[in-house]
């Protein structure tokens, strides 16, 4: 048995290595980003953020983790023990391992032996597998949220459920029309269809499909536009309400990975991941121009980190039923009718950058609710002062 | 809404009368929905830029605290002191008006007969033995330097109160009139009381000649 | 693709092989003799304490004639594992008396369900089922259980309706995936019908191919091409002609899966005689 696992070894190191860069990284990128979301977070409120710890308090992340994982271990009586531990792990596992298939900087389609950027290289299903595991994301959150045995909690992790099982569809279908075009589920070969010049990215033939892709996925992530389950205000801590220390730890880590994963598969699917005009593609490409490539994927990565994060200091909560409002009288419709105009161009074998029209669809649908909305309002202000014959007996 | 309402004229006819049908009322508009607004993204962006804005403009209102010391208003009720009076003696003369004003029960007394054949101390009948003020328990309203009769306790402006122990939160006598000590070197005198001044009670009672009480205390009021 | 350098077939064997060849009997013994144990552990468990311990020593001397007469390659010992914990799951699903447990007991079966097609290299449907099962269908499970849960269990919860009609179906299903699994290897050849534009029958393995099909290093690229199509829409072709029947099969089952629970759901009328 172990002759033949070290019959496996160069196929399987390159592995080992990547799993390893990604467990090394991901807890250290998830404390750092609570530290530049604090810095963005003091900046836009006018304030300086932490800068006592080390210089610029680049330390504070670590004197904060240090802190949180000495805390006391707290486990209230009441709660339904094996499950309220295994939801924090189940959470943060799932977030890592949509990470599997996430290439994380340039890797060529023709694989070759050696480190790659990626986990697990090749693997046909990439975009379908990375919905698959990050659909299971949910489970941590209502398992959580029901092992507490709390009133707070079972009410983020009902709001949770509904939430997730409501984006998934937009989310889906937003990533339907790129996949049509490409080809493959594969995601190097989603971002390799992208190489070549700027217009080739998928974000100027599918605009409609990056905002409800965007929009869809951050809902998945709950950040601040769409935390429902854990609004303070409501809910004192939503599903994590009985969860402290390290399992709270956990939490956070899979939602900052979470964030990660987003930002990466913006990147990758929209923005021409690791390509650049002007730069060379990663297929036999020397170590300068793949670690160029990993600079600017990363570059993109924390632009669209940059963007969720300020997304949170400049946008107020939403109420539950517009949250389901916009899933499903918004994003659904917008990406069924943005996937039908893929399928035409497809069908008929239109130049594929005609699809930039469809930015008209959310101009059109602006229009439509205007209209609507507006007409709402009169009959009601009709009503009220009594000129309809309805309001004459409804009012009182 | 329902039908025997309808039916009946009278009550038809008060509805057409409710002030809300009548001309008199005007009727505010309400605002229109562009496109605009409905596509949310404009708002969005708008809200992104405000954000922005804020985070290059560079200019924090945070003061850096330990560095940097607020400024603070000589009103301010913070720590507790005890005054002293010219001849340095304490000044209060132990009439537990402080003690029976506090709401939180924080201020202890025990007084003491001045000693007689003292020269200092022949013109006062009574003296604090023990003063105690539990720092923790006090929740700073001010009412003891209100109620006090000679301005004898009073609040000062120092703010910083911090301590290891519960019993190091305990101020005695001489601690309260260290704070004085404290205060008065270092120019952080309260503004409100008349210090220097001896209250209404000290001075021959106003009351005794018939005459009304005094509407303010001390001479200024 | 990315062939491997080695044909995992070539592992070697951990257990050896010690029934060789009588697969099909040993199956069929199997799963006799878990039907067997079943019927014993339900009627012990009203009755008597012996019967429920013979059903169990039974169950467990099936599983492990099943478990040593499969032959274990090194990736089969995953498999296993996952068999095992799908396994459970289900027992855990039919079992515990918290819906809630009941529920993620189902999304464990179906999730190590999973785990054993992706190590048949099954991506999609593996990817399709998590997305279908555990992604929505059990998550909207939970939410309906976390609004509706009922303080205590109805006597219509407990209470054994027909044990026998219940083993004996399901040992008939038992023993027909049985029988369609432990034919020989081989796969019936495909036919090469042109009339059918966009069958995977133009691209499809050879007659007579193992299955499942390994990359070799030997192969040509267009040999190995054959193994997956290449486009997304080959994908969709391949669910729409060749996979038509099992598609809608499996649609057909969750409607009628759909009308069983709600049949099931309706409280049945208590008789006061």
């Amino acid at each position: 048995m172990i002759k033949s696992l070290l019959e496996f070894w160069p196929v399987l190191w390159p592995a080992l290595a990547a799993i390893g860069v990604i467990l090394a990284v991901v807890p250290f990128l998830g404390l750092y980003m609570t530290f530049v979301e604090r810095k963005i977070a003091a900046y836009v409120q006018d304030r300086v953020g932490p800068n006592r710890v080390g210089p610029f308090g680049l330390f504070q992340a670590i004197a904060d983790g240090i802190k949180i994982f000495l805390k006391e271990q707290l486990i209230p009586d009441h709660v339904f023990t094996t499950l309220y531990f295994l939801a924090p792990a189940f959470s943060l596992i799932t977030a890592m391992f949509a990470l599997v298939v996430m290439p994380f900087g340039p890797v060529a389609t023709d694989y070759k032996d050696g480190f790659r950027f990626v986990v697990a290289p090749g693997i046909d299903i990439g975009i379908l597998m990375m919905l698959a595991i990050s659909s299971l994301s949910a489970y941590g959150i209502i398992i959580g949220g029901w092992a507490s045995n709390n009133k707070y909690s079972i009410y983020g992790a009902i709001r949770s459920c509904a939430q997730f099982i409501s984006y998934e569809i937009p989310l889906g279908l937003s990533i339907l029309g790129v996949i049509a075009i490409t080809g493959s589920l594969n995601i190097e070969k989603i971002v390799e269809a992208q190489s070549g010049s700027l217009l080739d990215w998928n974000v100027f033939w599918q605009p409609v499909a990056m905002l409800v892709f965007f929009t869809a996925a951050l809902a998945e992530t709950n950040r601040l536009p769409f935390d429902l389950p854990e609004c303070e205000q409501e809910l004192v801590g939503g599903f994590h309400t009985e969860y402290s220390g390290i399992k709270f730890v956990l939490y956070f880590l899979a939602e900052y990975t979470h964030i990660v994963t987003v930002s990466f598969l913006t990147a990758l699917l929209f923005l021409g991941g690791w390509h650049f005009p002007g730069l060379p593609g990663p297929s036999g490409a020397s170590t300068p121009i793949l670690l160029l490539g990993l600079g600017v994927l990363l570059a993109k990565v924390a632009l669209v980190v940059l963007v969720i994060i300020l997304l949170r200091w400049s946008l107020p909560r939403f109420r539950f039923d517009q949250l389901m409002g916009l899933a499903w009288k918004g994003l659904i419709p917008l990406g069924l009718i943005n996937l039908v105009g893929v399928a035409i161009v497809l069908s008929l074998g239109l130049p594929k950058h005609l699809l930039v029209a469809t930015v008209i669809l959310p101009v059109l649908a602006a229009y439509y609710s205007a209209a609507k909305f507006n007409a709402s309002m009169a009959s009601t202000d009709a009503m009220r002062q009594g000129l309809s014959p309805q309001g004459a007996v409804s009012y009182e | 809404m329902s039908d025997p309402q309808k039916n009946d004229p009278q009550k038809n006819e008060a509805q057409m009368n409710k002030p809300s049908a009548k001309k008199s009322v005007k009727w505010g508009e309400a605002p229109k929905m562009s496109i605009l607004d409905a596509l949310y993204l404009p708002a969005i962006a708008s809200g992104l830029a405000t954000a922005v804005r804020h985070a290059v403009s560079g200019k924090a209102t945070t003061r850096q605290y330990p560095e940097v010391e607020p400024e603070i208003p000589p009103n301010y009720r913070g720590v507790h002191r005890l005054n002293r009076d010219e001849a340095g003696r304490v000044k209060c003369v132990a009439c537990y008006m402080c003690q029976t004003a506090c709401p939180a029960n924080c201020i202890e007394i025990i007084a003491a007969p001045a000693p007689k054949d003292d020269p200092h101390w022949k013109d006062r009948d009574k003296f604090p033995a023990t003063f105690t003020i539990d720092e923790l328990r006090c929740i700073y309203c001010g009412m003891c330097e209100e109620a006090c009769p000679v301005d004898a306790i009073e609040l000062t402006s120092i703010y910083d109160l911090t301590g290891m122990t519960r019993e190091e939160m305990i101020f005695d006598k001489e601690k309260l009139l260290s704070v004085f000590d404290e205060t008065v070197k270092s120019g952080q005198d309260p503004v409100r009381t008349n210090r220097g001044n001896l209250g209404p009670a000290a001075e021959v009672s106003p009351t005794a000649k018939g005459a009304p009480p005094p509407p303010g205390r001390g001479k200024s009021g | 693709m990315n062939p491997l350098p080695i044909d995992p077939k070539n592992l070697p064997l951990v257990n050896g092989d010690p029934f060789q060849g009588n697969l099909a009997q040993i199956l069929l013994m199997v799963i006799l003799l878990g039907a067997v144990a079943y019927l014993l552990l339900q009627h012990g468990l009203i009755k008597s304490k012996m019967m429920a311990w013979a059903g169990a020593g039974l169950f467990a001397f099936a599983a492990l004639m099943a478990f040593t007469s499969i032959p274990m390659q090194l990736d089969s010992l995953v498999r296993m594992c996952f068999s095992i914990l799908a396994v459970a799951g289900g027992i855990a699903f039919i079992t515990t008396r918290e819906p809630v447990h009941a529920a993620l007991g189902f999304a464990t079966a179906v999730l190590s369900s999973c785990g054993v097609m992706f190590m048949q290299s099954a991506y999609f449907i593996a990817a399709a089922t998590m997305i279908v099962y555990a992604g929505a269908t059990i998550i909207i499970f939970l939410f309906v259980l976390m609004f509706a849960q009922k303080a205590q269990l109805q006597w219509y919860d407990v209470q054994l309706t027909s044990p026998v009609i219940a083993t004996v179906v399901a040992t008939s299903l038992l023993l027909a995936i049985a029988w369609s699994v432990s034919e020989s290897g081989e796969i019936l050849p495909v036919k090469l019908d042109l009339t059918r534009p966009y069958s995977l029958a133009e691209t499809g393995p050879s007659p007579g191919t193992v299955m499942p099909p390994v990359p070799e290093a030997s192969m040509t690229q267009e040999q190995l091409n054959a193994f997956v199509p290449a486009k997304t829409s080959g994908l969709g072709r391949s669910m729409f002609t060749d996979y038509l029947l099992a598609i809608e099969l499996a649609g057909t089952v969750l409607l009628v899966a759909t009308l069983g629970a709600i049949v099931l759901a309706q409280k049945p009328e208590r008789d006061l005689s």
